[in-house]
């Protein structure tokens, strides 16, 4: 993690447009933009181009950054993140018109709803419950809307909001007593 | 007011998890400007997000760092070279720019259309009034102390919509649509906001009738904090105000329903309109 200072210096230089900032971001923050990518599309492949096209984004797009509504992480976070959830449902779409989508039913069905543990969160399976996780998956990284996640999993409006509600409150907790062990 | 249950409905954790719609983003951006204790527990939840992407880091392969690169330089210096480039450039651009433009001359068309109707309507009730001054005046002399309080009446209402169109017809008057929450949608609010005079017009298009012991008050965010504007009452479903701001930089305008003569902070359950500036 970077001190506040040199994170504040960071956001200065790349707001001013220097090319070595951005370098130094990516030095620093790519790991975490193509984990997030990663887990979105499930591709390490298709990852790269999100990463590819984020970052250049991020560097066309460095005006409209305002250090008032996020930080430089938050506000690049959700640019990988509404990258790569662009591509995953354009990669749905096709696949949905695609002929093989028979098969692709039938294999799908066999895991149903619970195979959404293949994109796994390892470092977080032990902190999460499974329904905390399915949130999380469903909302962060496959951009759902609320309303989505309770007519794709079928169950109530009001549980979809306690559950991501609790999801978040998890990862506050885990990530305070982590920070007190670091 | 209470922040705590509105933190307890969870809007937060789904703001920051990206799974709000629009008015709720806005929402949830603007309320964080008034109340330290959103602001606080978004920020908190921000940084979970964050270390939590952190924590779930993946190196990219070592060699993507200069092809990223080279891609940027790229895009850089097809906008400054190229010729061909920066035509396709500029077509992206001004697609992007062309949506957003597109949506907000549709809008500006449908604010000046409205505002256009408004003061036509304006125009023949100031004619309205000036005939019927008139007409006072051709009336004999017998009823001259009655027809000059009328008058007076008369003159009174017709300043107040001169005053009205003024800060309509002012090129600095920003029109700010105040847009129900989640519970109530179909609320709608307009205010005519004039930044150089401080002043400006309430108009409310749509809001329920309050129960007898509430009224609406108005409320303008001034440095992330409430300033009253005063209560309204809602005797007919069009009301007309013209409010003075002792400030300026208003940030949004907010509508709450209150007790009876309004009360010095706003109690966010009520929230029934909000708009940014």
């Amino acid at each position: 993690m970077l001190a506040k200072s040199e994170l504040e210096n960071l956001t200065l230089r790349f707001k001013n447009g220097q090319d070595s900032a951005l370098s130094d971001i990516y030095d620093h923050f790519s790991g975490a933009l193509f984990g997030i990518a990663k887990k979105i599309v499930n591709s390490q492949e298709v990852a790269e181009d999100v990463l590819q096209d984020s970052f250049i984004k991020i560097w066309k797009k460095r005006d409209t950054f305002d250090s008032e509504k996020a930080t430089l992480f938050t506000w690049m976070l959700n640019i990988t993140r509404n990258t790569a959830i662009d591509y995953y449902r354009k990669s749905k779409k096709s696949n949905l018109t695609s002929i093989q989508d028979f098969e692709n039913g039938v294999y799908d069905s066999t895991g149903g709803v619970q195979n959404i543990n293949t994109i796994g969160l390892q470092n977080l399976v032990s902190k999460l419950n499974a329904d905390q996780q399915v949130m999380i998956e469903y909302l962060y990284f496959k951009g759902y809307t609320q309303q989505e996640v309770s007519d794709e999993l079928d169950i109530p409006l009001g549980t979809v909001k306690t559950r991501s509600r609790s999801a978040v409150q998890e990862l506050r907790k885990y990530f305070s007593l982590l920070l007190f062990w670091i | 007011m209470n922040t705590k249950d509105y933190i307890a409905t969870g809007i937060i954790d789904s703001y920051v998890l990206g799974s709000v719609n629009e008015q709720e983003r806005r929402e949830v951006e603007c309320l964080s400007h008034i109340y330290p204790e959103i602001l606080e527990e978004l920020k908190l939840s921000q940084q979970s997000i964050e270390k939590f992407a952190f924590n779930e880091a993946v190196e990219p392969p070592k060699e993507l760092k200069a092809k990223i690169f080279a891609a940027i330089k790229n895009e850089s210096s097809q906008t400054t070279n190229g010729v061909a480039k920066k035509i396709e450039l500029h077509a992206d651009k001004n697609n992007n720019a062309g949506n957003g433009f597109k949506w907000i001359s549709l809008l500006a068309a449908a604010c000046l259309l409205g505002a256009v109707a408004f003061i036509y309507k304006l125009n023949q009730d100031n004619n309205h009034l000036e005939q019927k001054i008139a007409k006072v005046e051709q009336d004999g002399i017998s009823k001259v102390d009655e027809q000059k309080i009328a008058g007076d009446k008369m003159l009174v209402a017709l300043n107040e919509t001169t005053e009205e169109k003024n800060i309509l017809l002012n090129q600095n008057t920003q029109k700010i649509m105040l847009k129900g929450t989640d519970k109530n949608p179909e609320n709608l609010a307009t205010i005519f906001y004039n930044p150089q005079e401080d002043k400006a017009m309430l108009m409310v298009n749509n809001l329920p009738i309050p129960p007898s012991d509430h009224q609406y008050q108005l409320w303008a965010i001034v440095d992330g904090k409430p300033l009253d504007l005063g209560v309204f009452d809602m005797k007919s479903s069009d009301v007309k105000a013209m409010v003075k701001i002792n400030a300026s930089k208003v940030q949004a305008f907010a509508i709450t329903m209150e007790t009876l003569g309004g009360n010095p902070t706003p109690n966010l359950e009520q929230l029934k309109v909000i708009g940014n500036v």
